[in-house]
């Protein structure tokens, strides 16, 4: 499970920790079950504030990718590799679609017309 | 000095020609020597053992030894493997065990009328210093570590890690089998015929759930201070290797029984440490010091390239 941020970028670190998750998340690292780091250790590790850890860790409880416990931290959940791969994608049709000056309606109507 | 001269002085000429005094010692005093000589003593002698017997099984056990250790120590150089000074020193000890024990029992019954008359055996302390000190000396002469072998960056794996990043990666490992085996043993225990007494399987239990604790999980995480390793349910045995002392990383499949089995393994010849609790994928860190750490964790290529991009800036900042 690799987790990179860059202090540089204008993206907010939490995101950054987050969106790092989610990639190692999509490739079954960690698997369901098993537990992420302590926020405390990946905070000294990456040199950030544990807050902004912890933030990252809620935005991933509200996806549906991991469960926060009270003892046993942040455990993953089943089904979260393919929850965490569609999520992926679309931040990444989000992004496209932003880019292109594609607004949200137009792009929901692209998904209604694509899903059914 | 040559390396080869060095190792081979440490590895055969130091306990050879200990063996080799020790005999020409008993060739010289046979005329001074009762026979059978004692040779076990319990604050007096209390038993004894033809002198050439005892002679000839001490002197061929001595170049037994030194034999295993100077071949052992001279493919190692060869090919290029780490010759540790705490190997070499051991090695060359317990090669000078025979000689000690042999000249000790000579010395003991040296003059003596006849083996009930021996001297006190306590002189053998005296002697297996002797092979101590052996040992130290040979450590010093012959103790080497592997040449440093500079490979081209671009064989290693790299995460792509760019200037001012920083990065965290972490990959664990488990064998369930461990804790089926734990819950297995007071089963086996309950079904043997004869039975146990109950302290015996207490501490067959005891010794189980410890065994269990120590190698059913590893872990090991990399950040930019270096990679941490750390074994068993509570993460210890712990260790912790600084960027400083890693020359790069790779990834190998281990087999479950390769590399000395399951659990945390040292081989002294090759300088390798195993810590493995299932056969499959590892993380492969070369030492500064010319040996070897594996560690059989999940997606060791992830944790390999981040060891390596972290080795990459480190130079450039120095440089």
């Amino acid at each position: 499970m690799l987790v990179h941020i860059d202090p540089s970028s204008t993206v907010p670190l939490f995101e950054q920790v987050a969106s790092s998750l989610r990639r190692s998340l999509a490739d079954g690292h960690p698997a369901p079950g098993q537990q992420l780091p302590a926020a405390r250790e990946l905070a000294k590790a990456l040199e950030i504030n544990v807050h902004t850890v912890l933030r990252a860790y809620a935005l991933l409880r509200d996806e549906g990718l991991i469960d926060l416990r009270r003892r046993r931290g942040a455990v993953v959940i089943g089904g979260a590799s393919s929850r965490a791969r569609l999520a992926e994608l679309a931040e990444d049709l989000v992004r496209e679609a932003k880019r292109t000056g594609v607004g949200l309606d137009e792009l929901t109507g692209v998904l209604k017309e694509k899903y059914t | 000095m040559n390396k080869l001269i060095r190792v081979l002085s440490a590895t055969a000429v130091l306990p050879g020609a200990a063996l080799a005094t020790a005999g020409v010692l008993e060739n010289g005093w046979a005329g001074r020597l009762p026979d059978p000589v004692a040779t076990h003593w319990n604050s007096a002698p209390n038993g004894a053992t033809p002198l050439g017997a005892f002679t000839g099984v001490c002197l061929a056990l001595g170049a037994v030894a030194v034999l295993l250790l100077a071949t052992t120590a001279v493919a190692a150089l060869r090919r290029g493997r780490p010759l540790p000074r705490l190997t070499v020193g051991v090695g060359a000890g317990f090669a000078g065990l025979p000689p000690a024990v042999l000249l000790s029992v000579l010395v003991a019954n040296l003059d003596a009328p006849d083996w009930h008359a021996a001297r006190n055996g306590a002189v053998v302390v005296l002697f297996l210093l002797g092979a101590v000190v052996l040992g130290a000396v040979a450590a010093l002469v012959g103790g080497l570590p592997a040449p440093p072998v500079r490979e081209t960056p671009g064989d290693r794996p790299s995460v792509g890690l760019r200037p001012g990043q920083r990065a965290f990666w972490s990959g664990r490992a488990a064998n369930p089998a461990m804790l089926w085996a734990l819950a297995l043993i007071p089963v086996a225990i309950a079904f043997l015929p004869a039975g146990l007494p109950w302290p015996t399987a207490v501490w067959i239990a005891l010794v189980g759930a410890v065994v269990t604790a120590l190698t059913y999980r590893l872990s090991a995480t990399v950040d930019a201070k270096g990679v941490t390793i750390r074994f068993g349910l509570l993460g210890v045995p712990w260790r912790h290797l600084g960027l400083d002392s890693i020359r790069e990383a790779t990834t190998r499949e281990l087999t479950t029984f390769g590399d000395g089995g399951l659990g945390l393994r040292f081989n002294p010849v090759t300088g390798t440490t195993a810590y493995k609790v299932r056969g499959g994928p590892a993380l492969v860190l070369a030492l500064e010091s010319g040996r070897t750490v594996l560690v059989g964790v999940d997606d060791p290529e992830t944790g390999a390239g981040l060891v390596n991009d972290l080795l990459a800036q480190r130079i450039t900042r120095i440089d």
